[in-house]
């Protein structure tokens, strides 16, 4: 059954190139165009903590290195650590302390460290409080820091003053002339071009006194030592303790400190996440956003491809031998709301990668590049393949088909060749393969072309003006493109119901390959 | 009216103040201390020798502690396997240890195997299994998929609240395994 849930095993090819599981694509219903995380631009909504789901403005985050003020993360494990309570009851010995005392301190579920194996003292209050470790080089780095915003500020001025020479040296001449033209002027004139030039001075002064003098008295430069401190004494007759000494794990999960020792582990505060919302580089539509509550799991918007691409699935691993025909059986099932006529066409390669690039030029102008990475090349494909001939229907998804008769299939006027079981808004078909030589994984690949019915609101109506499309290589089904009568919700006036035709690459992994048939039932 | 355990399979003594379900699977020679808590369906096989089980030890549901004979060793060579107090033995975890100590905790669906001395505070982690002769170090934890090991400060803390609570409301629901009366032979328990 594993398989049937291995998204990795049928994949799409997304507009982009790509492949990737149905999972991992989605659908922009504004260029009417498969997207992946590849092509589309990520941003950045906000910024949370996982474990007390408190959102952080990015300031705030900014100063507080992008981790939460009140979790932490175990510095020997990574789990998060959960404040524990202990009663401290009166001590006889020491009569000042005669009433109980609520403490409270860190500990690890996963691997039992707590804060007291660090000896940091409880406290007695449940959240804040904890002491902070400085980081050894803090102060240099902030002289580095404030050094190089200083430099920086002063070549922006530097920029900026020679931005106004240049253009001072262009309007001087021209003042100069229509001062000779009319004398009555050439006072002003002659004034106003003392003032700039006082003015310059000046800044010039205030460069020379802001910019150069401080800054080189203030940042000691780093010096470089041939001198390394050596080895302690012990290290060669000490036996060495692994318990006691910090992995390289636990060392860099605190870069600031980088303790050798598992006795200096500090609890470690909680890293942020971040929600992002996805956009079309195309068209500029979001194609996911997330609820902005950190609690809330739920989507604005969400068009992934899963709600709007047939789901092609394999319905059972089949073994495959050279040269012997299997019958590869998959599964489509439809996830819109309407009826969808659909084809398997053959897969050629070329064809669609050459149209993939037309497509990219063509509708980015500007900057919007998409870089195909190189591993999106596609898998050397099984040319031998059989795909069930003619057109096919799949039923729209009903939700309440399932608790209905189950003779509402024999509506569809099925060719036995094409399709092999029909239930609700699934059905199954068969392609044959024949393996040609002996591989670790065979992959087949078909065009799935099917009539896409597209809901939108009328008042986007502009932007989709999507007409039939044809796409791929040119097939003899021209009937598709005409589409079915338009769904009930074409009724209600605000929504617009266009069809058009989609052409989808699907890509199969099929399995090993083993030498000969006679082997295999061997 | 209660049920009996069969005694051509097993022999269990049972101290006083202990909670002993009687549906847990009992093969030979047992001994469990005071405020020891066995659930219903724990195992304790003692098939190489007795199991001796101290005070205060909380055994949970399908935990296994199995004084296992080695495969091929001679029938006639008893081992006794000594547990220690105030351990836990989490659900599902397998114990074939040689001897444990003090204030361990097995976490659930942890396994120690032959030849493993458990000494006292060690904490085996949920789904770490230990199976070459070792001796744990006091204090020791082993944990997560990749069975990192390192030294606590304090030991685990004894569960008396649990303890408790299970002493109390376990009679309620299941029959208990009984101390033995002193007069009374060990096949011979009255059937009250
Ligand atoms: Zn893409
Ligand atoms: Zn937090
Ligand atoms: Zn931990
Ligand atoms: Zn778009």
């Amino acid at each position: 059954m594993a398989h049937l849930f291995d998204a990795n095993l049928v994949r799409l090819l997304c507009s982009c190139g790509l492949m990737k599981p149905i999972t991992g694509i989605y659908f922009c219903r504004h260029c009417v165009k498969l997207r992946c995380s590849n092509c589309v631009s990520h941003e950045l909504d906000m910024r949370y903590c996982p474990n007390c789901l408190e959102n952080m403005p990015a300031p705030e985050a900014r100063l507080k290195k992008n981790r939460c003020g009140n979790c932490f993360d175990c510095p020997s494990c990574g789990q998060s650590l959960s404040t524990r309570l202990s009663i401290q009851s009166p001590d006889p010995e020491q009569p000042s302390r005669s009433i109980q005392r609520k403490l409270y301190f860190l500990s690890c579920s996963g691997c039992r460290w707590t804060s007291r194996d660090v000896n940091i003292p409880d406290q007695t209050v449940a959240t804040g409080g904890w002491p902070e470790q400085e980081p050894p080089n803090k102060e240099r780095i902030l002289s580095l820091l404030e050094h190089y915003r200083a430099v920086a500020l002063r070549d922006k001025m530097d920029r900026e003053r020679k931005k106004q020479a240049a253009a001072r040296v262009k309007k001087s001449p021209a003042s100069f002339l229509r001062s000779g033209d009319a004398g009555a002027d050439k006072l002003s004139s002659v004034s106003s071009s003392l003032a700039s030039a006082k003015k310059s001075l000046a800044a010039i002064n205030t460069y020379a006194h802001k910019g150069d003098t401080p800054l080189t008295s203030q940042l000691t430069p780093a010096e470089a030592s041939e001198e390394v401190e050596g080895l302690p004494d012990d290290i060669f007759t000490e036996p060495v303790v692994l318990a006691q000494v910090c992995s390289v794990e636990q060392r860099l999960r605190s870069p600031e400190q980088q303790p050798s020792q598992s006795s200096s582990l500090y609890p470690l505060h909680k890293h942020m996440l971040v929600k992002r919302s996805l956009r079309c580089r195309h068209c500029e539509h979001n194609l996911s956003k997330p609820e902005y509550n950190p609690s809330s799991i739920k989507f604005k918007i969400q068009l992934g491809a899963y709600y709007h691409v047939p789901d092609v699935r394999l319905v059972r691993p089949v073994p495959l031998s050279v040269g012997q025909e299997a019958r590869v059986e998959l599964s489509l099932c439809n996830p819109t709301p309407h009826l969808m006529p659909l084809a398997l066409l053959p897969f050629l390669p070329h064809l669609t990668t050459a149209h993939i690039d037309a497509g990219v030029t063509a509708s980015s102008p500007g900057p919007r590049f998409i870089e195909v990475p190189t591993e999106s090349c596609l898998p050397e494909l099984c040319t031998s393949v059989t795909l069930p001939q003619g057109q096919l229907l799949l039923a729209p998804r009903d939700d309440t088909a399932e608790y209905g008769d189950a003779d509402a299939h024999n509506s569809f006027k099925d060719d036995p060749q094409v399709v092999t079981w029909r239930r609700a808004n699934k059905v199954g078909v068969t392609v044959c393969v024949t393996p040609e030589a002996v591989t670790d994984a065979l992959y087949i690949g078909f065009l799935l072309r099917y009539d896409y019915t597209n809901n939108m609101i009328s008042a986007s109506s502009g932007l989709s003006s999507v007409g039939p499309v044809s796409l791929g290589p040119s097939a003899d089904l021209s009937s598709l493109g005409s589409g079915p009568p338009s769904g009930p919700s074409s009724l209600t006036p605000s929504v617009e119901s266009r069809t058009v035709t989609l052409n989808v690459p699907v890509i199969i992994k099929l399995g090993a390959v083993s030498a000969s048939a006679s082997e295999s039932t061997a | 009216m209660a049920k009996q355990l069969d005694p051509s399979v097993c022999n269990v003594t049972v101290a006083a103040g202990a909670t002993v379900c009687l549906e847990g699977d009992f093969i030979g020679e047992i001994t469990i201390g005071a405020r020891t808590v066995v659930h219903p369906k724990a195992r304790i096989i003692a098939e190489a020798g007795p199991i001796i089980i101290g005070e205060g030890n909380l055994i949970e549901e399908q935990a296994q502690i199995i004084n296992r004979r080695p495969e091929g060793s001679d029938d006639s060579i008893q081992r006794t396997l000594n547990i220690g107090h105030n351990n836990v033995f989490e659900v599902d975890c397998l114990v074939e240890a040689e001897s444990i100590g003090d204030n361990n905790v097995f976490e659930a669906k942890s396994r120690v195997g032959r030849g493993v001395t458990v000494s006292r505070g060690c904490v085996v982690g949920s789904l770490c299994t230990l199976t070459c002769p070792q001796v744990l170090a006091e204090n020791s934890v082993v944990y997560g998929s990749d069975h990192l090991r390192r030294h606590q400060h304090e030991r685990p803390v004894v569960q008396a609240l649990q303890l408790e609570f299970l002493n109390k409301v376990l009679p309620n629901f299941h029959y208990l395994v009984k101390p033995k009366k002193k007069s009374a032979p060990a096949a011979a328990v009255p059937s009250s």
